[in-house]
């Protein structure tokens, strides 16, 4: 269980997370939404151990992530943040085998190459094996990089997976498979942790919904719970209709063009 | 020929004169040498910088390496300061290869004390430095030129350009460990330069201690070049393009980029050192101008045909 209690961080005089306290247990996607601005990012970056909260403690199954080195951090959960360009040509392979960087000092060991395959499998790559990674496209690289991600974490039962806004730029149906990854992994117990854009993604596949709201917690819950026209207007400014469509248990968010 | 061949016992007649001799070992050798260590010096420190500031452009030059060194020996070569005639009475003939390490090792640190904020050592801020630092190097090597004598322009032209003349065998075991140590070490860190290639925020998620691969290639390469530099001048171009032949021909992979950059760079130099010697014999071409000759026109031939890959 990840553990945030209390967590607070600013930057400059602006105080973009104010007194955040969420746990987080394996074995369910959480999704993060929120406005520009909401302390977003800067929760997951906190939660990933990117950067050291001001104040407050987050601890990863009761150890202080401050304890934490950078090598054991990365056995324990695994980032995928919303940039990925790469400064050499590497080919997808090579890739997605960095994402066992954590696991062998000089050489892979044959079961780094077998989860590599594995997981490449699993993402829907390895017809991409052997590819420049800069020759592909968005949604290609992101699925080679959402693989390099799970290859980290791939034999490791219980550790975290943190997905910054994974499906951004992709077209509909890369949304969906890279969320139905997410949505599986979880269901194999990993603790999944995304910040989402689409609320209606957000809630047919989280289990739970983190609403953020200049940096402080405006709503959570499962999705059925905090989607409303309420939280949806005081996270966004934006009003919005709720739908029961048919076939579908999740409530179903249109903007209805008023302010 | 003859003179290996009668040293290792396959002839039993000398063939050679003994000046012959002498020059072979005392001159040849020890220049073909310093053109091994050094374009092995040069070589791995490019591929390091590359890796590490993730822009193709990087050379070791990048963080003013190369331009403090540069300035120092100048400085020392113009001003004849007190304090430069009484290293130079410790060390005679060193003190400008001293002098010039120094203003190397100053310069790095400087840059890299720039570029530290909150504890975290900035990747841009480090290279935006780099650029500051060899402005302000280059414009005090224009006022050193500018006050300099007939006689000390001669000198310093010699820096500006690079040349293994100087070479001894005293300068080469000077030379060894400076550049053995960065030759040995930085292979290790490939792995982590591979990481650094996703990103610095990638590579931490993925366990690398970044702080610590950043240091660890900054004192490595400040070693490497600031040894070379004090020893031959500053030569171009190599620690840019050997990096790039090798990952066109080969692989990215830092792990055998590094190595082989480290190969490459040594017979680059010692042939580029062997053209330098022979095309204006018996005058000498500095080997900067031998180096830049050949290195443009194979840069602009890497970037010609990365552009239709890519396009492709």
């Amino acid at each position: 269980m990840i553990k945030v209690d209390g967590v607070s961080y600013q930057a400059g005089r602006r105080l973009l997370l104010d007194n955040v306290s969420i746990e987080v247990k394996t074995g369910e996607l959480l999704a993060i939404i929120g406005a520009n601005g909401a302390g977003k990012s800067t929760l997951m970056k906190l939660m990933s151990g990117e950067q050291k909260a001001h104040q407050g403690q987050i601890s990863f199954e009761g150890t202080n992530i401050n304890k934490l080195s950078p090598a054991g951090l990365a056995t324990k959960r695994a980032v995928l943040t919303q940039h990925n360009t790469v400064s050499v040509s590497f080919t997808t392979d090579e890739i997605v085998l960095m994402g066992r960087y954590p696991h062998f000092e000089v050489r892979p060991q044959p079961e780094d190459m077998e989860i590599v395959k594995t997981v490449m499998d699993y993402t829907g790559v390895r017809g991409l094996a052997g590819r420049d990674y800069s020759t592909l496209s968005g949604g290609e690289q992101q699925r080679v990089q959402l693989a390099r991600v799970i290859a980290q974490i791939y034999d490791i039962p219980n550790a975290y997976l943190f997905l910054d806004e994974p499906t951004n730029g992709l077209d509909l149906l890369y949304q969906q498979q890279i969320l139905t990854t997410a949505r599986n992994l979880a269901d194999k117990g990993y603790g999944v942790v995304a910040i989402l854009h689409d609320i209606n993604f957000a809630s047919r596949f989280a289990d739970r919904v983190l609403i953020l709201k200049d940096g402080k917690i405006l709503a959570l819950g499962t999705p059925a719970e905090v989607i409303n026209t309420q939280n949806i207007q005081q996270a966004f400014q934006v009003q919005m209709v709720l739908f029961n469509a048919n076939g579908c248990k999740y409530p179903f968010v249109v903007p209805n063009g008023a302010f | 020929m003859s003179i290996m061949a009668y040293r290792l016992g396959i002839d039993k007649q000398i063939h050679y004169q003994p000046q012959q001799e002498a020059v072979l070992f005392a001159l040849r050798f020890p220049r073909v040498m310093l053109g091994i260590l050094i374009g092995a010096a040069l070589g791995v420190s490019g591929a390091a910088m590359q890796g590490l500031f993730r822009n193709p452009l990087a050379e070791p030059g990048l963080i003013g390496i190369s331009s403090g060194a540069s300035l120092f020996a100048v400085m020392m070569i113009v001003l004849e300061a007190a304090a430069f005639k009484q290293l130079e009475s410790y060390l005679g003939y060193y003190a400008l290869a001293v002098a010039a390490f120094a203003g190397a090792c100053v310069t790095a640190f400087i840059v890299y004390r720039i570029s530290v904020h909150n504890g975290r050592s900035n990747i841009t801020a480090l290279l935006l430095g780099g650029i500051a630092m060899n402005a302000l190097s280059g414009a005090f090597i224009g006022l050193m030129t500018y006050m300099a004598t007939d006689e000390q322009l001669r000198n310093i032209t010699f820096w500006g350009l690079g040349s293994l003349g100087g070479a001894t065998w005293k300068s080469v075991t000077t030379l060894l460990p400076f550049v053995a140590v960065p030759i040995l070490a930085l292979p290790f860190m490939g792995k982590s330069l591979n990481a650094f290639a996703l990103g610095e925020a990638q590579a931490r998620h993925m366990g690398i201690n970044t702080g610590l691969v950043k240091k660890a290639v900054i004192v490595l390469a400040t070693m490497a070049v600031g040894a070379s530099v004090a020893l031959a001048g500053t030569i171009g171009f190599i620690g840019l393009i050997i990096p790039h032949l090798i990952r066109m021909g080969f692989s990215s992979d830092h792990r055998l980029l590094i190595p082989a950059s480290a190969l490459l760079g040594a017979s680059v130099l010692t042939l580029a050192d062997l053209i330098s010697r022979t095309i204006v014999a018996p005058a000498e071409l500095p080997l900067g101008i031998v180096t830049a000759l050949l290195g443009s026109p194979v840069f602009v031939y890497i970037i010609i045909s990365k552009k239709r890959r890519t396009e492709l």
